[in-house]
């Protein structure tokens, strides 16, 4: 054989004369139009299509998408909204998506809370010639919120009225993303222009007027910049100093002194985000103009690793966004002139450690390198399915500052010199003892490290008969009664280093371990066998599968890498003959706010027993047939398509049954983006599979703040009616085309059928809150009304509840069909609680078609519920009937049947909006052998005049008793930024948040509740509604459903690390009355009512939707 | 029947009358004993990729290569009967688009029953490759160069941005052919029109309802000069179950190869359109040609050979203006040796290829491969 170099110089000297010599370039990056849709990432958060700009080099792959309404869970257009990296081991995309796991959600930048509406994004230079490739999205102001419009562009001075956004406007934006050859990590530069003939001030000059009419002070005050980043859930946030635990770290800023002009937050140099296979971090270039560093006096205390010229403040987490301000505007602006922001945004390969690798050399530190192996403790063998968290020491303490995850073992990375620790962290395994460790610039420190054993306990569900079937299983421990009644985050767990959260039973911790129980692991058997990994120790093991099935236990004890087995027999003990069990409100992967794969989420469902589910993913139509099939569940439960069109300000409707779409990105889902309700629901009943006319169209959690289709639209708790608008409301409601018609007349539309009138374990947004019978240690009002009163104030709801809202529209003749379903987001918010029994007839879900169902739900012979089975009649009617030509009393009959650890302690018939009868239920009642029923008649209501009048049943029933550890309590309470915003408002001396402890509990156990659709009982040949019950009657204790009001467990007092601020916010203070010319009072006639915007649109940070 | 199905078997309709115009003979159907015989060959080899500093992915991973490790089983029986079975033990079971995760498995390669009513008409069925690229038709003892062109294979892995081939991959069907050819004069006609399910080999079952069919006709003038030409259609589905998308092929291919006095001269040109009916993207065009110059000679026992090559392939000649930089180009000189080894038929090629990209994604990738083919 002739050599090899022989050969290539023989060649060589043919190819001179055959095709000549060329220099090798450099790799490339490249920008460009996507043609093709196997040119964008895939991966479960991938949005782009053709038409949009692909950015690519032999390490990454982003997406720019096109102008327009944002595929994403933004408003426009022009946002970074796929990232990924170029995945080695796939060849190519298909025409069902490119290559490559995108996780990333979107990113957009903003000047205070203004977006850009991008109207422009073009490649600036496609890197052929082998330097950086850049596309450009250019536009105006945007509104990302209608509500805080007036006041960003008072504040930017973005338009010539800030009252009107169409107005002419004053600056331009533009944000170029730039991608260099060999590059994980892009550049964004964004820049601000005043395209004015004038000069610009900052903050503008409506705004400093406006502020200092509402008393508070300019002085010192410069308006921020930043990034909204949608990291989305499959990607866990990490911060330096916080860890995995930005929650916990947010609580803590807020309960921090933050003088103004400052906001309260958490401060750090970067964000990254840990993932399957692909990471994010974001970091900023160093500025003088940094927004931190420009307040370091205020920050320095607050901010763990110090403050520098690239430090963010990080005010808010919710809902999936990520707020990042860390730029503050100049004092002013010339005409023609423009100021820059650069900032980096790095995609790694999985983990924060490989974002650290490419972004501490960008931030110009100086490295040295941690290298380290994990083996397991028993075998020594190499781990895998573990990480490890390294923390930074930061004064006395270890603050988490980077995560690995293994590689054959092996882990490792860049990081900045310091003393250091190591913790190996896995699931079903205890924390490792903290290994600790130097690292020196430019030298390499090996670690090794040992994996704690992780047990295992498997499980076996079958039934009666010895058969395998789906099931849940839970693993229950208690802890140590000397962590009585202390936060479960300092002693349970620990999420700041990556552990998951113990849900504990919420209730008051006494000698007794059964007040000490907490959820350790579940898992899932769609075929009879579940695992779960948990740390070793004892457990109760509870198998389950929903409300008609009892549980069985057993108890275990779990060694370090042992496994125990159970088997589980699960009962049926109440009958539901004819009746499905559906849930029409589910999310999975495919929401930004989820991050339950299709197969995880199909096993729950049947786990907990639901027979009909329909998906309903944020702008995004998912189908769980086929796993369904692929999963061999069929036997157990079907599924339709549904999706949930997601506004950001208008609320949330879902649409089912809805036809799949193979081809468009979003499988067939509609943009929102300006629609009016009419619009909306249009767009959704065009959708359908069986036809416009036979599609649901469904409100969701309509009183959830701004999230709600009834509060957005400022509909009156009591009259149903638009709350009449204040004087200055154009300041802080929303106002653009989705809510104001051109007649000037809100666009409110009751054109939808169905209303979610039980939402998860949206407890809170059930009935109208009442004074309770006892209220917990805290601030209190300083008039409070008789217990059982609803508390309200001008005429509306302080609370209201979306069941009450109901019962009003029904007086009013609106015949919405009342649902429950559970909004399910992830494992530990339960599918199926709520759940919609419907009286279909059939017992087997194979047998249910699309038609059937939405039958069904239309002759409303169905009850929501979590556990209990309720059931109504009248004069033998079922649900959801209209009687007609009826004079004589009515016999009613009620009935509830339930399994034994669902606890009913009353019933309460409601006709005509008003409680006329109550039953109490007794606790030993055996409701599953021995079903409640009672029957009775009663006389037909009387109108003022004497007449009797039409009227029409519901009847609903409540527990009093957890149901723990089958339905997991509400433990950690819903970050609010009126926590931000009262901590804020403490310096000034405007004391907290109005109704202190009046207010509903956000955290609570999870009680037994159920409500039917009504039955309608004619005197006539048709129904007459008799209107709405007088304000008086409604907030009357006469009324109160005797809502479940546990004791209070004030478990997150150690939140409060500060012993004078825990003081202060547990003393039973009274609230000073709040001048009237104060930011924070509660006056829809004043000009900026701050913490009702701020209240309203985070009121749910810590419950997505 | 599917309209597709039927349509394909008719275009052999006018030439069952040629067939049978055909002074030929007819098969002796008095014996009932086949006649097994087996062979195959093993084909190694060795490559050498010029390493690129860019991409640690090009040049990295080469050394020596099993091409094929194949045994065939012939069945024949005087009646007709006919029957092959072939099975690869070098097939790239490959998970890498650019790393070495793949490996070698083996796998059926053809696998089918015919039957010849006469000597110029034969009907098979069962797993094989559906005449379209004349290249791939090959015989692999006669394989003038050590790997197959750009045109059929693409570039492969490690070779550079690794791109698909335009030839066809075995599948599962049944087809019609002209089995030794319709002699008329000096002039042989060989067609071939079948249908198959069009996703590949070795698939349980098919992508979807329809079947792709195809045609391939050669006219030859002795063995002096062959003239081919092929087409064919197919609509495939990809995806899982809920996201099936529909997408469909239609190639076309030409064909020329000239032999004489120990010279060879073959040329191609293939095209292959892609539309998207689900997703409705624009309609896609894959093109390619290359061109053969060769010329061998006896030497004693051995056959001593010089090759050259060119071939091209641009897998977006349209459809996507911003991919015009995927277009590559690759010309191949190559020495090639031939002889009996203790009586079995062994060729040696040595080659170098010299591979040339678009400008903005030009890399250093040319290479030298060896191949050493036994057969027996």
């Amino acid at each position: 054989m002739l050599r090899r170099t022989t050969i290539t110089a023989w060649a060589l000297g043919l190819s001179l004369a055959a095709s000549g010599c060329s220099d090798t370039p450099p790799s490339r990056s490249q920008a460009r139009t996507v043609t093709h849709r196997d040119e964008v990432p895939a991966g479960p958060r991938a949005l782009g299509d053709v038409g949009d700009l692909l950015l690519e080099n032999d390490k990454v792959r982003v997406i720019i998408q096109g102008p327009g309404d944002s595929r994403g869970f933004g408003v426009y257009g022009g946002s970074l909204i796929d990232a990924a990296r170029v995945d080695r081991n796939q060849r190519s995309g298909d025409s069902s998506g490119g290559f490559g796991k995108d996780q990333f959600g979107e990113l957009f930048p903003s000047f205070f809370l203004q977006a850009v509406a991008v109207d422009s994004v073009e490649v600036i230079s496609t890197g052929d010639d082998g330097g950086t490739a850049r596309v450009r999205a250019s536009g105006k102001a945007g509104d990302f919120l209608e509500l805080v419009g007036y006041l960003n562009r008072a504040i930017t001075g973005s338009n010539d009225q800030p009252g009107i956004a169409t107005s002419e406007p004053k600056i331009a934006y533009a944000t170029t993303y730039e991608l260099e050859p060999g590059a994980n990590w892009l550049r964004l530069i964004f820049r601000v222009e005043n395209i004015s003939p004038e000069p610009l001030v900052f903050p503008g000059s409506a705004a400093s007027s406006l502020l200092s009419v509402i008393g508070l002070p300019t002085d010192g005050f410069t308006v921020p910049l930043g990034d909204v980043a949608l990291f989305g859930a499959t990607s866990s946030l990490f911060v330096p100093g916080a860890g995995f635990d930005l929650r916990a770290a947010l609580d803590r800023s807020y309960d921090a002194a933050i003088d103004w002009p400052a906001f309260p937050g958490v401060v750090a140099d970067w964000v990254a985000s840990s993932g399957d296979g692909v990471s994010y971090g974001m970091m900023v270039a160093p500025s003088t103009d940094n927004f931190v560093i420009a307040k370091q006096a205020t920050y320095a205390p607050v901010a763990p690793f110090g403050v520098t010229e690239q430090s963010m403040l990080i005010p808010f987490v919710t809902g999936g966004f990520t707020g990042l301000f860390h730029r503050q505007a100049p004092a002013s602006l010339p005409a023609g002139g423009s100021f820059e922001v650069t900032k980096y945004f790095v995609i790694g390969d999985g983990d924060v450690g490989s974002v650290l690798d490419t972004l501490l050399p960008l931030q110009g530190i100086a490295t040295g390198e941690v290298r380290g192996t994990v083996r397991e403790a028993l075998t020594a063998a190499s781990s895998e399915e573990v990480k490890v968290t390294v923390r930074k020491r930061a004064g006395d303490r270890f603050l988490p500052y980077a995560s690995y995850k293994l590689n054959d073992g092996n882990f490792g990375g860049k990081l900045p010199a310091g003393d250091y620790d190591a913790i190996v962290v896995g699931e079903g395994r205890p924390l490792s003892t903290p290994a600790p460790f130097s690292v020196v610039v430019g030298k390499p420190t090996a670690l090794d490290l040992t994996a704690p054993a992780a047990g295992r306990i498997t499980v076996r569900i079958v039934d009666e008969a010895g058969q395998p079937m789906p099931g849940k299983a839970t693993a229950v421990s208690n802890y140590a009664v000397e962590q009585s009644n202390r936060d479960p985050r300092t002693f349970l767990y620990d999420r700041a280093v990556g552990e998951s959260e113990r849900t504990t039973d919420l209730v008051v911790d006494t000698e007794d371990p059964l007040t000490r129980r907490y959820i350790e692991n579940i898992g899932w058997a769609q075929d009879g066998q579940a695992v779960m990994l948990v740390r070793p120790g004892d457990y109760t093991v509870v198998g389950s599968r929903g409300p008609e099935f009892g549980i069985a236990e057993a108890t275990v004890r779990v060694e370090p890498g042992a496994t125990a087995s159970v088997t589980l027999k699960l009962s049926r003990l109440v009958a539901t003959q004819g009746w499905i069990g559906a849930d029409m409100h589910i999310h999975s992967i495919h929401s930004i706010d989820a991050a339950i794969p299709i197969e995880d989420r199909v096993r729950s469902l049947a786990a907990e027993g639901v027979e009909i589910a329909v998906s309903t993913d944020h702008n995004f139509i998912t189908d769980l047939g086929p796993t369904i099939d692929q999963l061999a569940l069929r036997p157990w439960m079907t599924s339709f398509v549904g999706l949930e069109l997601t506004s950001l300000e208008s609320g949330h409707f879902n649409g089912y049954p809805l036809a799949y779409k193979t081809g468009p990105v979003g499988k067939g889902a509609v943009g929102w983006s300006k629609r009016t309700p009419d619009e909306l629901f249009t767009a959704l009943r065009e959708l359908g599979s069986e036809g416009s006319g036979n599609t649901i169209v469904q409100v969701n959690h309509a009183r959830d703040s701004i999230l709600g289709y009834f509060s957005q639209y400022n509909r009156n708790a009591f009259t149903t009616l638009e709350n009449r608008p204040g004087v200055f409301d154009r300041f802080t409601s929303p106002t653009g085309p989705a809510f104001i018609g051109k007649d000037n007349k809100t666009t409110y539309s009751d054109n939808f059928e169905a209303l979610e009138i039980v939402n998860g374990k949206l407890f809170n947004e059930i009935h109208h809150f009442r004074t309770p019978s006892q209220l917990p240690e805290g601030p209190q009002p300083a008039d409070i009304p008789l217990a059982g009163t609803i508390v309200a104030e001008d005429n509306d709801a302080a609370f209201p509840g979306v069941v009450d809202d109901w019962f009003q529209l029904l007086n009013l003749g609106k015949r919405y069909i009342g649902v429950g379903t559970s909004d399910t987001h992830s494992g530990d918010d339960e599918a199926g609680y709520f759940r919609t029994m419907i009286h279909a007839g059939k017992d087997d879900p194979r047998d249910i078609t699309a038609m059937d169902f939405v039958n069904g739900l239309r002759s409303r012979d169905a009850f929501a519920t979590n556990g209990p089975m309720l059931t109504m009649t009248v004069n033998g009617a079922p649900l959801g009937t209209t009687l007609t030509g009826i004079t004589a009393p009515v016999e009613v009959t009620l009935r509830v049947a339930a399994v034994p650890w669902v606890k009913v302690a009353r019933i309460n018939l409601v006709r005509n909006g008003e409680i006329v009868r109550r039953f109490e239920i007794p606790a030993d009642r055996d409701l599953a052998g021995n079903p409640w029923t009672e029957t009775f008649t009663l006389e037909p209501p009387l109108a003022a005049d004497g007449q009797p009048k039409d009227s029409w049943f519901v009847a609903e029933a409540i527990g009093d008793t957890s149901m723990f550890p089958v339905v997991r309590p509400l433990g950690i309470p819903p970050l609010l930024i009126t926590d931000a915003v009262a901590s804020l408002a403490a310096p000034l001396g405007l004391g907290t948040d109005e109704y202190g402890v009046l207010q509903p509990p956000l955290s609570f156990p999870v009680t037994a509740y159920a409500i039917t659709n009504p039955i309608w009982v004619a005197r006539g040949t048709e129904f007459a509604p008799p209107g709405t019950v007088p304000l008086a009657r409604q907030k009357s204790p006469d009324n109160d459903p005797r809502w479940p009001n546990p004791p209070a467990v004030e478990r997150w007092a150690d939140r409060w690390a500060d012993p004078a601020t825990k003081q202060k916010n547990l003393r039973p203070t009274p609230i000073v009355s709040l001048p009237m010319q104060s930011l924070f009072a509660r006056d829809p006639d004043h000009p900026a009512d701050i913490r009702r915007i701020f209240a309203a649109f985070a009121g749910h940070a810590g419950h997505e939707h | 029947m599917k309209l597709r199905t039927f349509a394909a078997l008719a275009l052999t309709i006018p030439l069952l009358p040629l067939a049978s115009a055909q002074a030929e003979e007819t098969p002796d159907t008095s014996a009932a004993a086949w006649n097994i015989a087996l062979h195959g060959l093993v084909r190694t080899g060795f490559d050498s990729v010029a390493d690129d500093e860019r991409y640690d992915f090009i040049g990295r991973y080469d050394g020596f290569a099993l091409r094929n490790a194949r045994l065939s089983v012939d069945a024949t029986n005087p009646a007709g009967f006919a029957a092959r079975l072939s099975i690869e033990g070098a097939t790239d079971i490959e998970s890498g688009g650019t790393t070495p995760a793949g490996t070698l498995d083996a796998r059926v390669r053809d696998g089918w029953l015919a039957y010849a009513p006469t000597k110029t008409l034969q009907i098979r069925a069962g797993q094989f490759r559906p005449g379209f690229l004349a290249e791939s038709n090959r015989d692999p003892e006669s394989y003038p160069f050590a790997t197959a062109s750009l045109v059929a294979t693409g570039v492969t892995l490690g070779a550079g941005f690794e791109t698909a081939g335009l030839a066809l991959d075995r599948g599962i069907g049944a087809e019609v052919n002209s089995g030794t050819g319709i002699v008329a004069g000096d002039l042989t006609v060989r067609v071939h029109a079948g249908a198959w399910n069009g996703n590949g080999a070795n698939q349980q079952l098919n992508d979807n309802p329809s079947v792709a069919f195809g045609s391939r006709i050669e006219i030859a003038y002795g063995e002096l000069v062959t003239l081919g030409a092929a087409g064919f259609k197919n609509a495939r589905t990809g995806g899982e179950l809920p996201d099936r998308y529909q997408e469909s092929d239609t190639g076309t291919a030409f064909d020329l190869q000239v032999a004489a006095a120990g010279f060879s001269l073959f040329a191609q040109a293939a095209q292959v359109a892609t539309s998207y009916e689900t997703v409705g993207s624009t309609d896609r065009l894959q093109a390619g040609w290359s061109a053969e110059a060769g010329y061998d000679r006896a030497v004693g026992a051995v056959t001593a050979g010089l090759g050259y090559r060119f071939a091209t392939l641009d897998p977006w000649a349209e459809g996507s203006d911003a991919r015009i930089h995927e277009h590559v180009t690759e010309q191949t000189i190559a020495l090639r040796l031939g002889a009996k080894l203790g009586g079995l038929p062994a060729k040696l090629v040595v080659e170098h290829t010299f591979a040339e990209e678009f400008e903005t994604r030009s890399l250093n990738n040319d290479r030298t491969q060896l191949t050493a083919v036994v057969l027996f």
